[in-house]
């Protein structure tokens, strides 16, 4: 029996996807009209079955992961008593004994130190407890809360964060970063020693390693996660060295918190001698965030033309990149961009550089170089580095597009 | 080539996880994360309205709901594909929250249309390419969720018409006309 009718939309539908019924493929042999759609269709299906899928890295869907599994421990879990030493800290004028306000000056923990929460200026949703001889900074309050530890171990409980809001711990060459947790983080010669976690989700970056998710009771020591990592760098003094994954290049450092005023200052270490590229890196530095991006660049340039060869010279050059970029000077900017790129093909600022030369590049009409650039960012571990390579990557495509489309 | 179930490798089954994950185990939804989210990752990256930044929040969302579903799971089409029907959800709820003031249809018929610039094949089919990736980001929602999960994904249209909570002929009906505006699209009507 055959159809006396052509096949409904349906009918036709599903014979493309499932194969056609005995009717439907005897009127087909009969029926160009119909055969002829047919055919165009699966040309459509196979087509669009060639577009390429979106590739993850391992590393995003475990970022993912690690949101998911805090998501629903934090809904399964009941609330987790504040530890005693918090609530003291809160009692009345004892509060006056167990704040220290500080602003970015470097904190150095006596023995059997007290917790460590600002009482006023910008919220903290975390409460340190400094082991003996901790040495740790806090750099900045919610909602992207940041504490430098520079030397020895600090307990860390981090209240439950709000939308957007992040807390980290940055150790000169790793960060650990946190949602409604509590763990210990001990760093050795400015470098990430351990991780402990009481409970709660942690993510440890370690320079170049793979992102470590760390759950309730799990720990982290470099010595046992050495990776690909060569051996830390010996920084003589506490420096900005890195910002392993810091937000986007306009944005090149957390700024220190100025707390309420204090009428004591804090404890300091007693300042080591400083090394003249620390100095020099530290003023570069200073006049990048003051505005100055053109002496920047200068500074930065000093300073590697003296110590090329220093530890700080891979920060140095990047920097001197960023403050080029800043100061428009886009010739200059593409070469240092170039060089920083071909010197330090390891730097965990690969894709950060990349994505600023994808810009440069496609702002010089050269989509093919920019997009390669944008590629070489796209599975950065850094967000805000992903993102922009991608936002790249379709500029690049409109270009592209514009370039072709008919006039 | 034939694939090795994860039963064959001596791992649980999908629904023996999702079993798990109505009890709270949440190794068990690591592993069905595991084995999920990249291809999850790349059916909802196929919604236009969905920027990278969204793919992270709504593959969490995603794993959470079926987390929190799991008890619920009646096994009436693969897991996978019951994955896939809660993330094409939310993202229906997501496009709709940033796409409520727009046009889809101003924004489809006004689609450029590349003109082959070369004659060679390997040109054309670039630009074949382009045009249909193009065409299939300015289908309206619920016909691109059917074509991405029934063409893309090759999902049935029994298993579709469940995950996305549609009669089985709406879901033909929704193909035919997603198949129709994309070959209109490709022939350049409406450009």
């Amino acid at each position: 029996m055959i159809f006396d009718r052509h096949p409904s939309p349906i009918e036709l539908s599903r014979a493309v996807s499932e194969g056609p019924s005995r009717k439907v493929a005897a009127h087909l042999q009969r029926c160009a009209t119909c055969a002829g759609t047919l055919a165009e269709w699966r040309d459509i299906d196979s087509l669009a079955r060639e577009l390429p899928s979106l590739r993850t890295s391992a590393e995003r869907r475990e970022r993912a992961l690690a949101a998911v599994l805090r998501e629903e421990r934090t809904a399964s879990a009941p609330q987790r008593a504040r530890p005693t030493w918090v609530w003291g800290s809160l009692a009345g004028a004892a509060v006056a004994a167990l704040v220290l306000v500080v602003g970015g000056s470097l904190l150095t923990s006596q023995p059997a130190p007290p917790p460590v929460e600002l009482a006023q200026g910008p919220t903290h949703r975390g409460t340190i407890r400094p082991h003996a001889g901790a040495r740790f900074t806090l750099e900045s309050g919610a909602p992207d809360e940041v504490v430098r530890l520079h030397e020895g171990t600090i307990s860390v409980d981090v209240e439950a964060l709000r939308p957007g809001e992040r807390f980290r711990v940055i150790v000169g060459d790793g960060e650990v970063e946190v949602r409604g947790t509590s763990f210990d983080v001990t760093a050795m010669g400015d470098s990430l020693a351990k991780v402990l976690v009481d409970h709660g989700v942690v993510e440890v970056r370690a320079g170049s390693r793979q992102v470590v998710v760390l759950v309730d009771g799990e720990s982290w020591e470099a010595t046992a996660d050495r990776g690909v990592e060569e051996a830390p760098i010996d920084v003589p003094v506490p420096s900005p060295k890195r910002r392993p994954v810091a937000g986007p290049p306009d944005e090149p450092a957390p700024e220190p918190t100025v707390g309420a005023a204090s009428p004591e200052p804090p404890s300091v270490d007693p300042a080591p001698p400083r090394h003249p590229m620390a100095e020099l890196f530290d003023r570069g530095w200073k006049q990048l965030r003051d505005g100055r991006p053109q002496e920047a660049a200068q500074t930065f340039g000093e300073a590697l033309s003296k110590y090329p060869a220093d530890p700080l010279a891979e920060d140095a050059s990047f920097w001197r990149a960023v403050a080029l970029v800043r100061a428009q000077s886009s010739k200059e900017a593409l070469g240092a961009l170039t060089s920083f790129l071909d010197a330090y093909p390891k730097s965990n600022r690969i894709g950060e550089t990349s994505a600023l030369l994808g810009w440069i590049l496609l702002g010089k009409g050269d989509v093919d170089g920019a997009e390669a650039r944008f590629h070489a960012a796209e599975a950065d571990p850094v967000p805000s580095v992903r993102a922009s390579a991608q936002k790249g990557l379709e500029a690049a495509r409109a270009m592209r597009h514009n370039q072709t489309a008919p006039r | 080539m034939p694939v090795a179930s994860p039963e064959d490798r001596g791992e649980p089954s999908d629904e023996a996880l999702v079993a798990s994950c109505a009890k709270g185990d949440h190794a068990a939804l690591s592993a069905l994360f595991r084995r999920h989210s990249e291809g999850l990752y790349a059916f909802l990256a196929r919604f236009s309205g969905v920027d990278d930044g969204d793919l992270d929040d709504l593959v969490q969302a995603t794993f959470v709901s079926v987390n929190r579903s799991a008890a619920r799971f009646a096994g009436a089409s693969s897991v996978r594909t019951w994955i896939f029907g809660m993330g094409a959800n939310l993202v229906r709820k997501h496009v709709r929250g940033e796409m409520r003031n727009r046009s889809m249809r101003t924004r489809f018929e006004t689609v450029p249309v590349v003109e082959p610039e070369r004659p060679d094949a390997a040109a054309e089919h670039r630009q074949a390419l382009a045009r249909i990736d193009a065409a299939l980001a300015q289908l309206p929602l619920e016909l691109r969720e059917v074509f991405v999960l029934c063409v893309i994904e090759g999902v049935s249209g029994k298993e579709a018409a469940r995950a996305l909570g549609a009669r089985e002929g709406t879901i033909w009906r929704r193909l035919h006309e997603a198949r129709t505006a994309l070959r209109h699209a490709m022939d350049g009507v409406g450009s």
